[in-house]
This record gives structure tokens, C-alpha cells and sequence, in this order.
């Protein structure tokens, strides 16, 4: 069945329908929760409550933009409260471990700095420091190649506008990042 | 040697080579081009290319084949919970429902229709011929009408940017927001995102571009408003609200919001548009 056939007997109730959409779009939805959470289980916790928001707000997706695009959208949301919530949790918890506060500074195992997994949580904490919309519009962008129209049509804002968006993400991700792109060029060289 | 911000000798900004970088770039050919010609500007491409790197060094664990089928039969018990009806909601400082301002809006948009032919009259329409129309007997009826949806029509682009000016007021003067607090002003800012790009459009029509420009100014700062993630911590509230603000001090958006709002509450000033 076609994807807006199917958003429109979800719509009217059909579960069957939904269900096509749960089993299309989760591994999707999975690969965008993670790249926002870094863990496995939160992500999968996040992407039911995504979907469960969806099939709440199914009479307001009005099909401009692709099913996919608006349900990503919706989970990036999750994603982010979801992160939020476990951050206040790990801050206010002595067991909590820290990033390195100074990547820079002497190591004697540089390659633990630039272990993926650090990396990967310096990612999700600059995007923590963008705007919702920069953060929706790179992940829509960056993650799931959605393309400019498509984000536009899902953030209601005009190409230049999806762009900007993107770019102003993209320029606070260099900045936050830059302390670990000087180790690993340094580490390569 | 530290760049420009946002821009290079080669007249290729940023925003072109990040939207290149994503083969969205307006003119990709020219970007090439200037990537060829410039050893600074090819750093600076490979610096936003190592950064996408970056971002993407972590490899996203594979889910199971099954896992569409898992997922399905987790959400599928908990759907009765989640259906209900959409939610009415209310504004700040009003009691009506959604859907009563909802129609309010698409009333407006019908009034709003009518802006550009205003516009475009003060324009190109003494105000002399007003009265000259109130004293033809014909056509009184019709001249008295205009004139009064011209009122109408002013206090609709009015009100418009006094509950905006309002809206920067509680942003300028208020950053401490509670959830529900938080999600009114969203709404808030949805309603007033869907009346500015009406007015916009009308002013555009009508060539008034110095109203035109004040409500493009203000349409980023509304869709941000009105994209704020819901579930915000108070410290990542605050530090949006705080960098929107800086934005609005920046280009002076409350005080144009607010002299603009006073010349088309006077008379004599909203008539030299």
C-alpha cells in the first residue's frame, strides 16, 4: 500500500495500517534516536515513544512533507527530552563519569580520547547546545539525507531558511568539535 | 592564518560550502571553480569535511531483522492509552479555544486579503479623495464602507505586531519559563507565525517594503518560538531564550516591532505609509 494510503487508515483507526508504518520506518527512526542518545536501549525506548506521539498526532500530519521526515522530526524530539532527562539524572548522581573536560590537554593514550564512543558524546552534547530547529534540521539532514525541500516542508521554512539552518549547525558543530579534530589530526600526522 | 567568519576571498561563503558539502549548493560549479582557484578556501572546506567526519565516527549499531516486528508488538498494547483527543488549548491573557482563534485567523486572512489593495491605495490614492467619494450621493454607502475597512484593516496589521511586540516583551523581560508556560508561548508563537506571513504577503503585493522587511526580521524569531522543543530543562531554556534575545537587542526588533505598531495606531501616520 502506498506510504499516504497507509498514514490514512492509520488515521481512521486501521492498526493494521499503522503497523506497516511501525515496521517501515523503525529501524529509521532507530539510526536518528541513536545518533541524538548513544545507547541502544534508550534509543529503542525513545523510538516507541516517537511512534506513540505519532499515532497521537496522525490528524495533524497533513502529508506536505514525507511521513518519514515528520516522524524523525517527532523523534529527535523524544530523543532529545529523553536525553535531557538522563543527563539531569547523571549530573545530579556521583556515579555519573565525565567527559575529559580538556581534550587538549596531555595524554599519555591519546587513542581513548579519540575513541569513537568519546567522540560520538562530544557530537551529542554540541548538538545539545543547538537550537531546536538547527538540531532538527542537521540530524533530518546530516542522518537521514533528507533533502532540502523535504525539511522545509516538514520545519515550514523556506529553502534559504532549511539551509541557514543547516549551516548554522554545522558551524557550532566545528567549533564544539574542534579540540578533538586537532587530536586525531595530530594523532594522523 | 585565521579566516573571515562567513566569508573568503573568493566571495564563496560558508553557508555555500557547507551547502555544497551536502550537494545542495545553488551553483555548484562556481564553488568547484573557487575551490580550485583557492588553497584557504579548500582548508576551510576539508575543516567542515572533517567535521561531518567527526559527527559521524561513531558507527550506529545494526538493529535485528525482527526488530519492526518487536517494536510493533511493544507499542501495539499501549495504543488505547495513546488515543485521545486532540487537546483545546488556550492562550495567554484569553479563554477562547484553538479553534476559536484558529477561525479568527482564517478571518483574518480573508481581511488580510484586502491589505494589499489598502496598501496599494495609500499609495497611489490622496487622502483627499476620501471625502471627495463621502459627498457623492451614489456612491456614499460604498465610500464609508471603505473607509471603515480601511480602519479594520489597520487594526488587524496593528494588533498583529502588538501581540508580537508583546510576545519580544515577555522574551526581553521574562526568561524563567515553566513547562506549560513554555508550551503556550508555543502556540502563541504559531498563531502570530501564520498572521506574519499573511501580512507579509499582503505588504510584499502592496510594495511596502519597510513593513515587509520589519515582518520578514521578525519570522525567523517566531519559527524559532514556535519550534522550541517541548520538555526543555530550565538551563536549556533559558540559554535559547537568552541567545533569541540577544538576536532581538541585536537588530532592534522590539523597538521597530513597537514604532512601527504606534505610526499605524495614529491616523495622520498611518496614512503617510
Amino acid at each position: 500500500m502506498e506510504q499516504q494510503h497507509l498514514v490514512d487508515a492509520a488515521r481512521n483507526g486501521d492498526r493494521d495500517a499503522f503497523r506497516h508504518l511501525v515496521e517501515e520506518h523503525g529501524d529509521a527512526a532507530f539510526r536518528v534516536a541513536y545518533r541524538i542518545l548513544g545507547d541502544e536501549a534508550a534509543a529503542e525506548d525513545a523510538v516507541q515513544e516517537a511512534f506513540l506521539n505519532a499515532y497521537r498526532k496522525l490528524a495533524s500530519f497533513d502529508g506536505r512533507a514525507r511521513f518519514s521526515t515528520w516522524l524523525h522530526r517527532i523523534t529527535i524530539n523524544q530523543a532529545i527530552d529523553l536525553r535531557r532527562r538522563q543527563r539531569r539524572r547523571f549530573e545530579t548522581s556521583s556515579l555519573g563519569g565525565e567527559l575529559d573536560p580538556d581534550p587538549t590537554a596531555d595524554d599519555p593514550r591519546p587513542d581513548r580520547l579519540l575513541a569513537a564512543k568519546q567522540v560520538g558524546e562530544a557530537t551529542r552534547r554540541s548538538l545539545d547546545e543547538l537550537t531546536a530547529l538547527e538540531r532538527t534540521a542537521f540530524v533530518l539532514r546530516h542522518v537521514e539525507g533528507c533533502s532540502i525541500a523535504e525539511i522545509g516542508a516538514v520545519l515550514d521554512l523556506k529553502p534559504s531558511a532549511t539551509k541557514q539552518a543547516i549551516f548554522r549547525a554545522v558551524k557550532k558543530l566545528r567549533s564544539a568539535l574542534e579540540p578533538w579534530m586537532r587530536i586525531r589530526h595530530e594523532a594522523t600526522t | 592564518m585565521k579566516r573571515q567568519p562567513d566569508r573568503n576571498t573568493n566571495e564563496i561563503s560558508d553557508l555555500e560550502l557547507v551547502s555544497h558539502l551536502y550537494g545542495d549548493a545553488d551553483d555548484p560549479e562556481a564553488v568547484e571553480a573557487a575551490l580550485e582557484r583557492s588553497d584557504e578556501l579548500r582548508r576551510a572546506f576539508e575543516e567542515f569535511h572533517r567535521t561531518l567526519e567527526l559527527v559521524d565516527s561513531e558507527p550506529v549499531p545494526t538493529r535485528p531483522s525482527d526488530y519492526g516486528l518487536n517494536l510493533w508488538q511493544e507499542i501495539e498494547s499501549r495504543l488505547d492509552d495513546a488515543e485521545r483527543p486532540a487537546p483545546i488549548l488556550t492562550f495567554p491573557g484569553s479563554k477562547r479555544s484553538e479553534r476559536i482563534r484558529w477561525f479568527g485567523l482564517a478571518a483574518a486572512a480573508v481581511v488580510l486579503l484586502g491589505v494589499g489593495f489598502w496598501l496599494g491605495r495609500l499609495q497611489t490614492v490622496p487622502p483627499v479623495e476620501v471625502p471627495q467619494l463621502v459627498e457623492n450621493q451614489g456612491g456614499e454607502l460604498s465610500a464609508l464602507s471603505s473607509r471603515a475597512r480601511e480602519l479594520l484593516l489597520v487594526a488587524e496589521l496593528s494588533d498583529h505586531l502588538g501581540r508580537s511586540e508583546r510576545l519580544l516583551m515577555e522574551l526581553a523581560n521574562d526568561i524563567d519559563r515553566n513547562p506549560t508556560e513554555a508550551e503556550l508561548e508555543r502556540v502563541w508563537a504559531t498563531e502570530l507565525l501564520v498572521s506574519n506571513r499573511l501580512c507579509r504577503r499582503a505588504a510584499e503585493s502592496a510594495g511596502q517594503t519597510r513593513i515587509a522587511r520589519l515582518l520578514t526580521e521578525l519570522e525567523p524569531l517566531l519559527l524559532e518560538l514556535a519550534h522550541a522543543d517541548s520538555g526543555l530543562s530550565t538551563d536549556q531554556t533559558n540559554a535559547e531564550r537568552i541567545e533569541l534575545r540577544r538576536r532581538v537587542d541585536e537588530r532592534g526588533l522590539l523597538l521597530k516591532v513597537r514604532v512601527t505598531g504606534r505610526r499605524l495606531e495614529t491616523p495622520t501616520l498611518s496614512d503617510s505609509l
